[in-house]
């Protein structure tokens, strides 16, 4: 879905994004319209206007403004009963938040979704071993004078005068802070590079919620410990994740944000009580925002050399998980080469349990096949063995031991009447 | 080639406990506690690695059917009777192809290596020689799938059909009745 729709009039697809422009218009048409309910919005990209929801907010006391003069908020998130091309030319019906968890049932990432670049270094021209203009260098990742950047980057975007620098910029964590793999492979044929685990992590993480939970930004509370300061709610205790017995009922659609893995905005659907308690579509206009802010806040600028979206899904009543990843490597001449990774694998527990009770089927077999093989070698000799056993034909030349089983070159002693029942059966059963 | 299989299988069972492990015990880093993303990427290695570990043997295991199949009909023997006669030559083959598979691709890197993706690198121009003499597999959509170990399955399978033709045949193959 994410690699196959088109994101513009061109018909550009994901494999065909080859500039920086190019991905974030692929967010907007694609990538969260397919994230939530794989529905386009009504108005095109109505709700990013920036500035609404502020999860940038300097001081990070901001409130979100759903009624600011002359753009009124805009539900994008409506079913497809609407009008038009595929139902969402206007008209549609907000879903509820039993729908929306009807419609994450399906496809589900409320695992979250990571955001993860990682950045070349400046460095100089003599570094790089090439000339420059104005003696700064971006290497290619893994050439002359490469490093992973690890210094705070972002634009401020409103405050431009004086070029202030962005009040929470994105920040680098190490993998391990991360809990993330420490290299990350290129599944383009034309690259296979690894790319550091490193780099800068920002995520998307939509929840269900039994409470609501107010509209906050700044650092969070972590359950056990004791904050310093004034902190975002910990969600733990409220979100609703995947369980076999209902304990608590999902009454919420919410998200939390953080752009540097560190500050995070947490804002949930407060649900419209004049339209049957519908949804008002404000998670996906924060998500939406979101993206864009990272672009406003040029995310994405010639140090970049690789940027990661991964979402860990789940398809419940199937009970089947994947991660896909999808991957922008950047080269140093301004180049973009998107390619996708998926692991699929079951996560239902009883087939979790099958799994566990068919390998230890296989394996009494494998023990019993071998100690018979075992046997035969005692009864037979190692090196009359090895003269007859497979092991040490080639695989792909399996009959050429049939021969020398039945027929053996080198006469076979009779074995022992103890093994004999052994060497016959590991014979028939050993092929 | 039974002792491969079950040297196969202890890795597909000491990967399986694992990966059940860690699914069933999923560990949340420092992130993970305060922003709440578990990033799966041991589950997902994991998964990668036993479904590699899985496919090798049951491949392996698979192709014991010719074996026993030849018990049971000695005809039935032909191909792996004909693989073994033609494994000197196979293997003089092989290398001989290779070399020039290799003298070409790097021609070709030299040459269309900067304007064409394809040819970027040694290792992409192999690649996609390879797809040009083997058939148009779509080894883009093969490598997202599985990045690391389907492309060299598939290499594999690829590298089976090279079979020298013929002459080699006629020497392995049984006479027919025909010509008796």
């Amino acid at each position: 879905m994410n690699s196959a729709n088109v994101f513009d009039g061109d018909l550009n697809k994901f494999f065909t994004i080859r500039r920086p422009a190019d991905i974030w218009q692929w967010g907007n048409a694609v990538l969260w319209p397919g994230l939530l309910g794989n529905l386009g919005p009504e108005n095109s990209q109505q709700q990013d206007e920036g500035g609404r929801f502020q999860s940038w907010q300097p001081d990070m006391a901001g409130t979100t403004n759903l009624t600011r003069p002359g753009s009124p908020f805009y539900n994008n998130d409506l079913l497809p009963d609407g009008e038009g091309y595929l139902g969402t030319g206007g008209g549609g019906t907000p879903p509820t938040v039993a729908e929306v968890v009807d419609r994450m049932n399906q496809f589900d990432w409320t695992d979250g979704l990571r955001i993860l670049q990682v950045r070349a270094a400046p460095t100089s021209a003599e570094s790089c071993g090439s000339a420059t203009i104005g003696g700064k260098c971006y290497p290619e990742m893994g050439r002359d004078g490469y490093n992973d950047d690890t210094a705070p980057f972002g634009f401020n975007w409103t405050h431009k005068e004086g070029n202030a620098p962005l009040s929470y910029p994105f920040l680098w964590h190490s993998a391990v802070e991360m809990g993330s793999a420490p290299f990350i492979s290129s599944s383009a044929p034309s690259s296979h590079r690894e790319f550091s685990g490193d780099g800068y992590a920002s995520f998307v993480i939509p929840f269900f919620s039994d409470e609501y939970l107010p509209d906050q930004r700044g650092k969070p509370c972590v359950s056990g410990r004791t904050a310093s300061g004034p902190c975002v709610r910990d969600f733990t205790p409220h979100r609703i994740m995947r369980a076999k017995a209902l304990t608590r009922v999902p009454r919420y659609f919410c998200v939390r944000l953080s752009w540097d893995a560190e500050h995070v905005h947490q804002l949930c659907d407060p649900n419209d009580p004049n339209n049957n308690n519908r949804t008002t579509g404000i998670v996906r206009g924060a998500t939406v925002e979101f993206w864009n802010d990272m672009r406003r806040a040029q995310y994405v600028d010639p140090a970049t050399r690789m940027l990661e979206v991964r979402v860990p899904l789940a398809s419940n009543p199937a009970g089947v998980r994947s991660t896909a990843r999808l991957m922008f490597e950047f080269t140093s001449t301004g180049g973009v080469l998107p390619s996708y990774d998926t692991m699929t694998r079951v996560a239902k527990d009883s087939s979790l349990d099958d799994l566990e009770f068919l390998v230890l089927i296989g394996l009494a077999f494998c023990i019993y096949f071998g100690a018979m093989e075992i046997f035969e070698i005692i009864s037979i000799g190692i090196s009359r063995y090895a003269a007859a056993a497979p092991l040490l034909q080639a695989p792909s030349t399996p009959s050429i031991t049939l021969p020398l089983l039945q027929r053996p070159a080198l006469p076979m002693p009779e074995a022992p009447p103890r093994y004999r029942l052994f060497t016959a059966t590991s014979r028939i059963c050993g092929t | 080639m039974d002792w491969t299989v079950y040297s196969l299988y202890a890795f597909v069972f000491l990967r399986s406990k694992t990966y059940v492990e860690h699914v069933r015990n999923p560990v949340c880093g420092g992130i993970c506690t305060t922003i709440g993303f578990l990033d799966d990427h041991v589950q997902v290695e994991d998964a990668r690695s036993l479904k590699f570990s899985l496919a090798l043997c049951v491949c392996v295991q698979l192709l014991k059917i010719m074996k026993i199949s030849a018990i049971l009909v000695p005809k039935m023997g032909l191909t792996p009777s004909v693989l073994k006669k033609a494994l000197p030559d196979m293997i003089f083959f092989s290398f001989v192809f290779a070399v020039s598979l290799f003298a070409f691709s790097n021609m070709l890197f030299i040459q269309l290596g900067t304007g064409m993706k394809e040819f970027s690198t040694q290792f992409t121009s192999l690649i996609t020689l390879g797809r040009a003499l083997f058939g148009d597999f779509d080894m883009t959509e093969v490598i997202s799938n599985s990045p690391n170990c389907a492309s060299s399955l598939h290499l594999a399978l690829l590298g089976r059909s090279l079979r020298p033709p013929g002459p080699t045949q006629r020497l392995a193959s049984p006479p027919s009745p025909s010509t008796n």
